[in-house]
């Protein structure tokens, strides 16, 4: 079998094409939600309000046991090991970069990828297989607005909330597991984060928050909808929707650091 | 007036089966069309009915207004005026059936009241279903699931009503109920279509045939000879 750069160039080509392709349609559906999310359309809110506050009871409120363990462990590492590093010299203020502005967003978004994500894809996965989206269509209801927007704020909104929660666990909690084994005293901690805390970190926060849970519905979602009629379709859509929202959110966060912090 | 109208219509086939082709056909009021053909194109004929299926060409009229096919959110208003009763036809399985059964009045009146319509509510008794409406459709057996479907189809008022297999799909017991009510909705000038492999059925309610085979498709008037040369029937 003999291997030619016409080759090489052809696959590389039908790759990028297609990968570009897909980049424009979740584009499309994100405009697409965002859309329906501005023009809000009247019939069906009470129903999508429903399906909101479960949408964040199950990604948010359920995820709880295990973000707080997560930040607990997490905090209470990094405290430990810069507190033997800097000589808990500027221990408050790499807390507040490792912690705040990168592990935060990242781990709090890992914990939805992998609690809820993939758990949107199988529901919307079997939806699809099991025609329940044809009767959705049947009762003359569009499901892209009943299943989308809703899980769009639904985890939007958790992924703050829990983002929030991951940052006061990890630091409070973590000083508190450390305060017990060394003598770092409060005070200077305290004072060292209030100093290292800047405006800049909050709208971080809430950037990485909002970005990260359009990245996550959206590519979760469509993943779930290119499902065909095979159930077997359905661990294969799972997988990659779990691979396409790490990577999107590595991406954003890179990108929202940069824009903010260079 | 014609309520569907299919003009030089052409479906692709469903999976490995075979597709329609060129072919002309009107729906109108008492018409109670029995579809003669293999399970695989008849279930594409009723999903083309239902406006499940785009066209490869060919135009779709329902009340005279052509439909768009371009965009599935055009036949939504469409497919809300058909009652379409068939092995497709699934609830949302993370709702319970009151949920399902309510799902377009929660939707379109925005109301979270769970006080299900009077005729729906009748249904329901009808089908001895009222016991289990607060139950997910995995808690319920697949024949209380199929009637629930069927009462949320009913519960449309549909302009048009397409059954696939109806005895089949709901079960000896459930379709003697059924029967009740498809009598009163023939009766009342619904235009019904249907597949089924049921003499009794067929010799009973079909006043038209639809007889498709090798990619054609005929409309003829149900005549002796369709089933064991029985005779023709009249109907209203």
């Amino acid at each position: 079998m003999t291997f030619s750069l016409d080759q090489f160039f052809g696959k590389l080509g039908h790759n990028t094409i297609r990968r570009m392709n897909h980049l424009l349609d979740l584009c499309a559906f994100a405009c697409r939600i965002i859309g329906l999310l501005i023009r809000r359309p009247t019939t069906g809110r009470r129903l999508l309000n429903q399906i909101i506050v479960e949408q964040m009871y199950f990604t948010a409120v359920q995820a709880l046991y295990v973000v707080v363990p997560v930040a607990l462990i997490i905090g209470t590492m990094i405290i430990i090991q810069f507190a033997q590093v800097s000589s808990q010299y500027e221990l408050g203020k790499i807390t507040v970069i490792l912690v705040v502005r990168e592990f935060g967003p990242l781990i709090t978004a890992l914990v939805v990828i992998l609690r809820s994500a993939t758990a949107v894809t199988i529901e919307t996965g079997y939806m699809k297989v099991l025609n329940e989206i044809e009767s959705i269509e049947l009762v003359g209801i569009d499901p892209v607005h009943i299943i989308c927007p809703p899980r769009l704020i639904g985890i939007t909104s958790a992924i703050l909330c829990l983002f929030v929660i991951f940052d006061l666990v990890a630091i409070f909690g973590g000083y508190a597991v450390v305060w017990v084994i060394t003598s770092i005293p409060l005070g200077d901690f305290m004072d060292q984060i209030a100093k290292a805390m800047t405006e800049a970190d909050l709208f971080v926060g809430i950037a990485k928050g909002i970005f990260f849970g359009v990245a996550i519905t959206v590519a979760t979602i469509y993943r779930g909808f290119s499902v065909q009629r095979s159930v077997t379709d359905i661990p294969v859509a799972t997988s990659r929707a779990a691979i396409d929202c790490l990577f999107y959110c590595l991406v954003i966060n890179i990108f929202i650091s940069a824009v903010f912090y260079l | 007036m014609k309520l569907i109208e299919l003009t030089d219509y052409s479906l692709r086939p469903l999976g490995n089966g075979q597709g329609i082709y060129r072919f002309d056909f009107s729906l109108s009021e008492g018409d109670v069309c029995y579809i003669n053909a293999g399970d695989d194109v008849g279930q594409l004929f009723l999903r083309a009915l239902a406006t499940f299926e785009t066209p490869l060409q060919g135009v779709y009229r329902y009340r005279g207004e052509v439909l768009d096919f371009s965009d599935y959110r055009h036949l939504l208003p469409i497919k809300r005026r058909i009652g379409y009763i068939s092995s497709d036809v699934a609830l949302i399985s993370n709702r319970t059936l009151l949920d399902n059964l309510l799902l377009s009045k929660t939707y379109f009146e925005n109301t979270l009241s769970k006080e299900l319509p009077d005729d729906m509510a009748e249904l329901c008794r009808h089908f001895q279903l009222v016991d289990k409406l607060r139950l997910r459709p995995a808690q319920v057996s697949q024949g209380d699931r199929r009637i629930a479907a069927v009462i949320r189809e009913l519960g449309k008022k549909p302009e048009v009503l397409l059954l696939e297999r109806p005895r089949d799909f709901m079960g000896f017991r459930i379709f003697e109920l059924f029967q009740e009510i498809l009598t009163d909705i023939i009766h009342g000038g619904t235009p019904v279509v249907f597949q089924a492999a049921d003499e009794e059925f067929v010799w009973e309610v079909a006043n038209r045939e639809i007889r498709i085979a090798g990619g054609k498709l005929e409309s003829l008037p149900f005549m002796t000879g369709n089933f064991n040369n029985k005779t023709p029937v009249t109907k209203r």
